[in-house]
């Protein structure tokens, strides 16, 4: 219950967080879904402890993003991290990049 | 209670100064006497006193205080449980007879064998009766504790940088975000399974024009790392327990299902 209210309310702060924070790049439906995926994340998770905890992580994230503590660095650091590149999984690719 | 220790402080107080007056006069004609070593004198009966307070305040707080002990001699502490600490602060703060009004620091300490690995330690200190307290409780990583800012205004930043350097979460705190770190910091650092090159790097991309994390790689031979001293640290307690400093003067009777005491 809180984590859909926490949820509706992010989504609610989406349009001035998508315009304040510089992601004009991509379209706001789109950046709606990254914070949706941000929550859908999560959803495996069933301690009541855990989720409490997450929820008032959330709200302080929003709280941040609303007095912009953030910057747009690192909200994309924190989104979408494109500079890392996915970890070689079968042995060949590991060969290849001369890791072990 | 320790309304006395003040009456006896202020009057050893004049007495010092009137000696010192003294010896002021008479350091023309004499030499100085040989310094001697300076260690902590331990006062006796302030230390009586303080066990006597600990006792009254086990007895007032049964419900939440576990242990009452005396560390390095003469340092009270309380034992509190988790959700003891605003009653037991707003008892230290305004019973008459403590007057704990002075937060002097908040803290926590990790050891990562307990069950409830983190532990939260709260120092004050009464301006009344010149005497010091530490009230300890403890938590793990997810569990909240109530924040003391209810109680202590100034507790606030504590928090924020216990909730930074242990990630303990506290319940009603104003605005508990990291207070050392940078904002998309990753981890707690003084945890101590927190990695010493910790999990990120940090460095300008110029490809994507911003400040950009990777996690953390090191070389083969900075990974080496060999931390322990080539001296022994305290030789003359080799054979000691870590706990042997501390002399416990309360504890109270465990309860059926009361979580474990500490230690």
């Amino acid at each position: 219950m809180s984590v859909l209210q926490s949820y509706k309310e992010f989504q609610r702060l989406t349009p001035k967080f998508w315009w304040d924070f510089g992601l004009h790049d991509m379209p706001l439906g789109v950046f709606r879904a990254v914070i949706k995926k941000q929550f859908t994340k999560n959803g495996h998770l069933t301690d009541v402890r855990v989720i409490d905890r997450l929820v008032g992580e959330t709200h302080q994230h929003m709280k941040s993003i609303r007095y912009a503590f953030y910057n747009p660095d690192h909200v994309r650091n924190y989104l979408f991290a494109e500079n890392i590149e996915a970890k070689p999984k079968d042995f060949l690719s590991k060969f290849l990049n001369g890791k072990e | 209670m320790l309304g006395s220790v003040v009456r006896q402080a202020v009057l050893r107080q004049t007495a010092r100064f009137s000696t010192s007056a003294a010896v002021a006069q008479a350091s023309g004609e004499k030499k100085e006497t040989p310094k001697k070593p300076t260690i902590w004198k331990i006062d006796e009966q302030k230390r009586e006193r303080l066990a006597t307070f600990g006792k009254y305040a086990a007895e007032c707080l049964p419900k939440f205080v576990q242990k009452v002990q005396f560390a390095a001699g003469d340092e009270l502490e309380l034992l509190i449980h988790p959700s003891g600490v605003l009653p037991v602060l707003s008892f230290l703060k305004g019973n008459h007879s403590a007057q704990f009004t002075n937060l002097t620091f908040i803290t926590g300490m990790d050891v990562p064998t307990r069950k409830n690995r983190l532990e939260v330690i709260y120092s004050l200190y009464s301006v009344r009766f010149n005497a010091r307290i530490r009230v300890r409780t403890y938590t793990d990583e997810i569990a909240p504790i109530d924040s003391a800012t209810p109680v202590f205004k100034g507790a606030d930043w504590f928090e924020r940088e216990v909730y930074d350097m242990y990630g303990v979460w506290f319940n009603n705190h104003p605005d508990l975000r990291r207070i050392l770190t940078d904002y998309g910091f990753e981890g707690h650092p003084f945890r101590k399974d927190y990695p010493l090159s910790g999990y990120n790097e940090v460095r300008y991309d110029p490809e994507l024009k911003r400040v950009v994390y990777e996690p953390s790689e090191l070389a083969q031979e900075f990974r080496k790392f060999d931390l322990n001293t080539p001296w022994e640290t305290f030789p003359a307690f080799r054979g000691s327990s870590i706990t042997s400093g501390y002399e416990t003067i309360h504890e109270a009777a465990a309860p059926a299902e009361a979580p474990e005491s500490k230690q």
